[in-house]
This record gives C-alpha cells, sequence and structure tokens, in this order.
C-alpha cells in the first residue's frame, strides 16, 4: 500500500508541476500579452505626442525665424538709417576720466551723432572683461573719443615742432593753419571712426567671424564696409574726403594714399604704437582698476615727430621716447595677461561663439546682421530666440548671470619650447666646460664641478607639459581659420567630453585656443629717429632694444595658452575626469628625470 | 451493484435492518412456542440478549469488512479518492502550507478509506524516519 500511495504521490506531483507551471505559462504570456499591448499603446500615444510636439517645435521654429527677422530688420532699421539730417550743430564737449575734456568740432558733428557711430555705446570695449572687473563697462565709443583726442594732442605736438625730419634734415612745416586744421579733423574723423566695424562684444566674436571672411581683422573688414556703404554721405558732407579715411584705415589702400600726411594720419590711427593703443591701456587701465597699464600719454604724444618719405610722412618717435615705449610693450603685454586674455574673459568670448553655432535658427542670422547687433541685443537674441533646452540658451543665461565656465586644464606650448631651448643651453655650456678642463688637462676648480654636478632639472623646478602632436598640427592651420579657430577646438571638446563620460551634446567642455595674432608680437615697426651726419635716419625698434626683447617674448610665451573649461554645475570628480582626459589628449605622456 | 458499502449510512441501515429481522424473528419464534427449557419470558430475554451481543459484534465487524471489501473491489473508486487526497497534500505543500491536514469523511466509506490508506503511510513514514 506504502509503494501505491507513494507512486500515486508521484504522479500527482508530476501532474501538478505540469499543470502548476502549464498555469504559469500560460499567466505569463497572458501578462505578457497585457505589457505588450500597453507598452504598443503607450509607444503609439508617446509617437503621437512626439509628432505633436515635433509639428508644435516646426511651428515654434518658424514663428521664431520669422520674428528673429522682424528683429533684425528693426535693427538694421535703428543702425542703418540715418534719417534725419543735422542742419546745424554746434561743437560738443565732452567729458571723459581718462582726457577730462574731448572736443567734437562743429563740422564733424553729423558723424558723430550718426547711428552706427552711437551704436558703439552698445559696445564694451573690454566684452566680457566686467565679469571679472564689474567696472570695466566703458564702451567702444568713449574709446573712439578717447583715440580722437590722443589723435589731436599728437598732431598738435608734431606741429607745435615745426618741422619734419628728413635725411637731410629738418625740414620746415610749411603747411598754414587752415591746413593744419583739416588735417586735424580728418585724423579726428578717422579716430572715431576707426572702430566702428565692431560687432557686439567687440573682438569677442573676431575668431568666429574671421573664420566667416576668412579675414584675421574683422573689425577693419566691416568699418571699411560701414563707411563706404552708409557713412559716405554724411562724412563728406562734413567736408572729409570719406574714400580718403577708408584709405587711412585700411591698411592694404594705404598704397593709395595722394596726400604725404595722410600717411602719418594713418601711422597714427593704426600701428604698433598708436593713439589707439594709448587710449585704450590707460582706459582699460583706469576702468578695471589695474594700474599696471597705466602709460604717460603726454610722453609719447610730446616725443612724436613726423619724418618725410617718399611722397609720405611717417610717425617716428625721438629717442628718448624709448624707456616710455618699452613701458607701453610691457603694460600692454601685462594687461594682455592680466586683463585681455583672463581666463573669464577668454572662456566667456569662446561661449559666446559657441552659442552662436549652436544657435538653432543660425542660419536666419546672418553675419551682416549678426556684426550689426549691440551686446545686450544679442544675448537677448539667445534668450527670445531658442528653448531652455538648448545650448546657445543656456550658454547665453550663464553669461547674463555671471556663471561663465572654470578653467580645469590648461597648456603652454610656447614655454615648453623656450624650457627645452634653455636647457640645451645649459647642456651646451656644460659640455663646452668639460671639453675646456679637458683639453686643458687640469682638475676642475671648485665653482666649475658646482656647475658640472649641476642637474639639468632642478628638483623643485616646474616642467612645462610637453604638447602632443594635435597641437603641432593645429599650429600648422594657421591660413584655415574655420579648421584653427572652430573645427579643431570643437573635435577636442567632443574627444574630452567622451573620454570624460558626458554627454558630448550638452557642450559642457570648452576648449579655448590663441588667435594667430597672437603667435608674434608685432614691434617691428615701430620707428625711432636717429640723427646721422648730415641729417636722419628711421631706425627700428628691435635694432635698438636687447633687454626688453626678452622680457616681451617670455610675456608673449606665458599669453599663448591652449586651456579647457568645463560646466560650473559640475562634481569635483567630473572636474578630474575632465582634467585627465585633457592631459591625455593635448600633452605627450613622458618620465621628467632630475637627476 | 458493488460489494461493498459506499456511504456510511447505507452500513447503517443493513446493520439495522438485519438486526430488526433477526429481532423479529427470535419475537416470532417465542409466539409460536418453540419449545425450550425456558419459559416464554427468559427465553426471551436471553434472545433479545444474545442479538444485541450478536448486534453489537456484527456492528463491530461490518466496518473493517467493508474496508477490505473497498480495498478489494473498488480499488478504481479508491485509487480516484486517493489522487484526489493526494493533490489535496501536493497542492497545500506546494504552497507552502505548514503542516498537511488530512480531508473530514463524514460519510463516503470509499474517501474515508483513501484518508485512512494515507494516514497509515504517514504513520509508517513517521515510525521509519522519526
Amino acid at each position: 500500500m506504502a509503494n501505491d500511495i507513494e507512486e500515486i504521490l508521484r504522479e500527482v506531483t508530476i501532474k501538478e508541476c505540469q499543470s502548476r507551471l502549464a498555469a504559469q505559462q500560460q499567466e505569463s504570456d497572458l501578462a505578457l500579452d497585457l505589457a505588450r499591448k500597453e507598452y504598443e499603446s503607450r509607444l503609439a500615444e508617446l509617437q503621437r505626442k512626439l509628432d505633436d510636439s515635433t509639428a508644435i517645435k516646426s511651428r515654434v521654429d518658424e514663428r521664431l525665424a520669422e520674428r528673429l527677422t522682424q528683429a533684425l530688420k528693426d535693427n538694421r532699421e535703428i543702425w542703418l538709417n540715418n534719417q534725419k539730417p543735422f542742419p546745424s550743430l554746434d561743437s560738443i564737449h565732452i567729458d571723459d576720466p581718462i582726457h577730462h575734456q574731448v572736443l567734437i568740432e562743429d563740422e564733424i558733428a553729423p558723424i558723430y551723432y550718426h547711428p552706427l557711430v552711437q551704436r558703439l555705446a552698445h559696445i564694451k570695449q573690454l566684452s566680457f572683461s566686467y565679469l571679472t572687473f564689474p567696472t570695466a563697462t566703458h564702451t567702444r565709443l568713449s574709446h573712439s573719443l578717447g583715440v580722437c583726442k590722443n589723435a589731436e594732442l599728437a598732431l598738435i605736438s608734431i606741429f607745435r615742432k615745426g618741422f619734419v625730419y628728413s635725411s637731410s634734415g629738418k625740414r620746415p612745416i610749411t603747411l598754414k593753419e587752415p591746413q593744419k586744421r583739416k588735417l586735424i579733423i580728418k585724423a579726428k574723423v578717422a579716430a572715431l571712426l576707426h572702430d566702428i566695424g565692431h560687432g557686439p562684444f567687440g573682438h569677442g566674436l573676431d575668431q568666429y567671424v574671421s573664420a566667416q571672411i576668412d579675414d584675421n581683422s574683422p573689425d577693419k573688414f566691416h568699418g571699411t564696409d560701414y563707411i563706404a556703404r552708409y557713412l559716405k554721405e554724411t562724412i563728406d558732407s562734413c567736408g572729409v574726403n570719406a574714400d580718403n579715411i577708408i584709405r587711412i584705415l585700411d591698411k592694404n589702400k594705404r598704397k593709395e594714399l595722394d596726400d604725404p600726411w595722410d600717411t602719418l594720419i594713418s601711422n597714427l590711427i593704426d600701428s604698433p604704437l598708436d593713439v589707439d593703443r594709448m587710449d585704450y591701456l590707460v582706459r582699460d587701465a583706469h576702468m578695471t582698476g589695474l594700474s599696471i597699464g597705466t602709460v604717460n600719454i603726454q610722453a609719447f604724444t610730446d616725443r612724436m615727430a613726423g619724418f618725410e618719405g617718399e611722397n609720405q610722412v611717417l610717425l617716428v618717435f625721438e629717442l628718448s621716447a624709448m624707456p616710455y615705449i618699452t613701458h607701453l610693450l610691457y603694460a600692454r603685454d601685462s594687461m594682455y595677461l592680466n586683463c585681455y586674455e583672463h581666463r573669464t574673459k577668454v572662456v566667456a568670448e569662446k561661449m559666446l561663439t559657441r552659442a552662436i553655432m549652436e544657435f538653432p535658427i543660425r542660419n536666419q542670422l546672418p553675419l551682416d546682421d549678426l556684426i550689426l547687433l549691440t551686446d545686450e541685443r544679442l544675448l537677448r537674441v539667445f534668450l527670445e530666440f531658442s528653448t531652455p533646452s538648448d545650448v546657445s540658451y543656456k550658454y547665453g543665461l550663464a553669461l547674463l548671470t555671471n556663471k561663465p565656465f572654470v578653467e580645469v586644464f590648461s597648456i603652454s606650448p610656447k614655454k615648453r619650447v623656450a624650457f627645452d631651448k634653455k636647457k640645451e643651453e645649459v647642456k651646451r655650456q656644460k659640455k663646452l666646460l668639460e671639453e675646456t678642463i679637458k683639453k686643458e688637462d687640469r682638475e676642475p676648480t671648485a665653482a666649475e664641478t658646482v656647475v658640472l654636478s649641476r642637474s639639468l632639472i632642478q628638483p623643485d623646478e616646474e616642467v612645462p607639459l610637453k604638447p602632443a602632436a594635435l597641437i603641432t598640427t593645429w599650429e600648422d592651420q594657421s591660413l584655415n581659420l574655420e579648421l584653427r579657430n572652430l573645427i579643431m577646438p570643437t573635435a577636442w571638446e567632443d574627444e574630452i567630453s567622451k573620454h570624460a563620460g558626458l554627454p558630448k551634446e550638452q557642450k559642457l567642455v570648452i576648449v579655448t585656443v590663441p588667435s594667430p595674432s597672437q603667435i608674434e608680437p608685432n614691434r617691428d615697426d615701430i620707428k625711432f629717429v636717429q640723427e646721422i651726419e648730415g641729417g636722419y635716419r628711421i631706425r627700428k625698434f628691435e635694432d635698438l632694444t636687447g633687454f626688453w626683447e626678452g622680457v616681451l617674448t617670455h610675456l608673449a610665451d606665458e599669453r599663448y595658452n591652449i586651456r579647457v573649461f568645463a560646466a560650473t554645475d559640475l562634481g569635483s570628480e567630473q572636474y578630474q575626469r575632465i582634467h585627465d582626459a585633457a592631459k591625455d589628449l593635448l600633452s605627450e605622456k613622458e618620465e621628467i628625470r632630475r637627476d | 451493484m458493488p460489494l461493498y458499502f459506499q456511504k456510511r449510512t447505507e452500513l447503517r441501515r443493513y446493520n439495522v435492518a438485519f438486526i430488526a429481522v433477526a429481532t423479529t424473528a427470535t419475537c416470532a419464534a417465542v409466539y409460536a412456542g418453540v419449545g425450550t427449557s425456558l419459559n416464554g419470558a427468559e427465553y426471551l430475554g436471553v434472545a433479545v440478549g444474545i442479538w444485541l451481543l450478536y448486534l453489537l459484534i456484527f456492528s463491530l465487524i461490518t466496518k473493517p469488512i467493508n474496508s477490505i471489501l473497498i480495498r478489494r473491489f473498488g480499488r478504481k473508486q479508491l485509487l480516484a479518492e486517493q489522487q484526489n487526497i493526494a493533490r489535496v497534500i501536493i497542492q497545500e505543500s506546494f504552497d507552502r502550507k505548514s503542516e498537511i491536514v488530512l480531508p473530514n469523511v463524514d460519510d463516503d466509506l470509499v474517501k474515508a478509506e483513501a484518508v485512512a490508506t494515507f494516514k497509515e503511510y504517514f504513520e509508517e513514514q513517521q515510525n521509519r524516519y522519526g
């Protein structure tokens, strides 16, 4: 009986198991079926919503594009239409923190009141420096007025001397007072208009715009264009030849200048040591509070002179200006280090560039219209014509609320080159000493022993990172500005984001690169006048200086950085990952031997 | 017709009928004056007593006999009941009940027999494995 029961239990167990399995299978099938149906229904609903939102987004984009087009048209109306002709205007006396008083004569007052000139009052001279130096909100207009004043002072000083230098001695200036006044007025007009082609945030968009127009000086490019297209009539009506002003401001057209004094004016407005720099250094130093940038303007203008060449009068400095010039160049590079290329300003300008590149309706924002916007208007464009999920909106908001990206890594390729050069020199000197001792067949002296036993790299010496090969490849692209300024740094950003485990579409990493103009400081065009037998000759700054050349080269190397920035809302672990990824990408791995 | 009682009420009815017939037969014999050494009343008393004893013994043995008959002739039905009980037991084990409870049986003797077989089996298992 027991066996029977066991047999029954076994059979029933098997049957029960089978039945339960079948039931579970059925239940699973049923649940799966239900889940599938639910999933399909939800998917269909989501698809429907997606279709709806795509349609809505498309309509919103269309609407945004329409609104943007209208807004840009309105903007053009504001700045390009000089509707009201001025019957007659009085001279304008303007108070100024640097020059105390700037005079705009009545005959050129219409130029000052032209909307394109007044637009400069809405473009900050130092773009995003106000994020670091909140008082640095002075504008391109105040700077242009300062340049006006400097140009006037310089010409008055040159005319007061009563002569110009020449290879055959001092030659008297034969100009009559009305001619002198006309030249001063011309110089002031050129000075007033020299920055007219600046887009929003001044040089802030240079890398983007220069890549678009394939020109390293986009402000000059647009400036002469504006004068030719929109200001010609006004300038001509003031008794100044607009074409002449264009030739003064456009370096490529200087050979076409017919009045010898126009060359002097063009040198005054745009040369390595011009009245433009003299104003912006002092003004920027004053407005930021960085006293390192202050220079003695009068010391320069008093030492300026004309040098009569072949059908042109060149701007030269008397030799006594040398200490002031070296100081100015040092002050300028110091200002670059501490203000003009301050990391916050650099990344903010790059964020602005990226915001434009990522702007969803970028096609509706032509370059000409972009350049014509003002600072605040451009930031408002990002907020008004993109949505909060767009990169351009996020960047625009970050810039508006002073939350630019933070620096996590930087590399200075030229510092490394200088370091290697220095070490090569030390090595060479050691070798030379060894050879000398060997040749003289003697024991080294105590001092020589110290020199010979000294390590090539000191224990606490900082060794600049060795740049990776891709930086050399990037440096070779100086002729292709789009590749150099935009495409390659963007590719690096994506690569770093990928290796740091960040979603690249959110653009949480930014790489900034120095502009091509930063590669070599242009100082060779500063001219001095030197007395020789029977007359005078021009000598170049580089022929006269040794020590300062080294200092300025060192400063230029310091300025030449490739930097990696990251969004402010990341954690310390993510910053570390970005730092490591950037270091891996941009520098060569090497073992430093300090023996 | 099955050779065993399937319901407890049927068995009880059979027992009662058998006793009734026997009692009636005894009473009839007394009244017919079947000659014995006893007088009528005594004889009746002894006869009834014997029948009552018989009844007691009969009712005690009919149940085991019926069990034997069920196991012998009602195998198919018994197996069906055993399978039902086994199903209940297995289901309860699968459903993680703490102890196995065999079903109560009121009237069905085949079912009772099936339960009894399981009781025997589990007692045997318990004795074997402690």
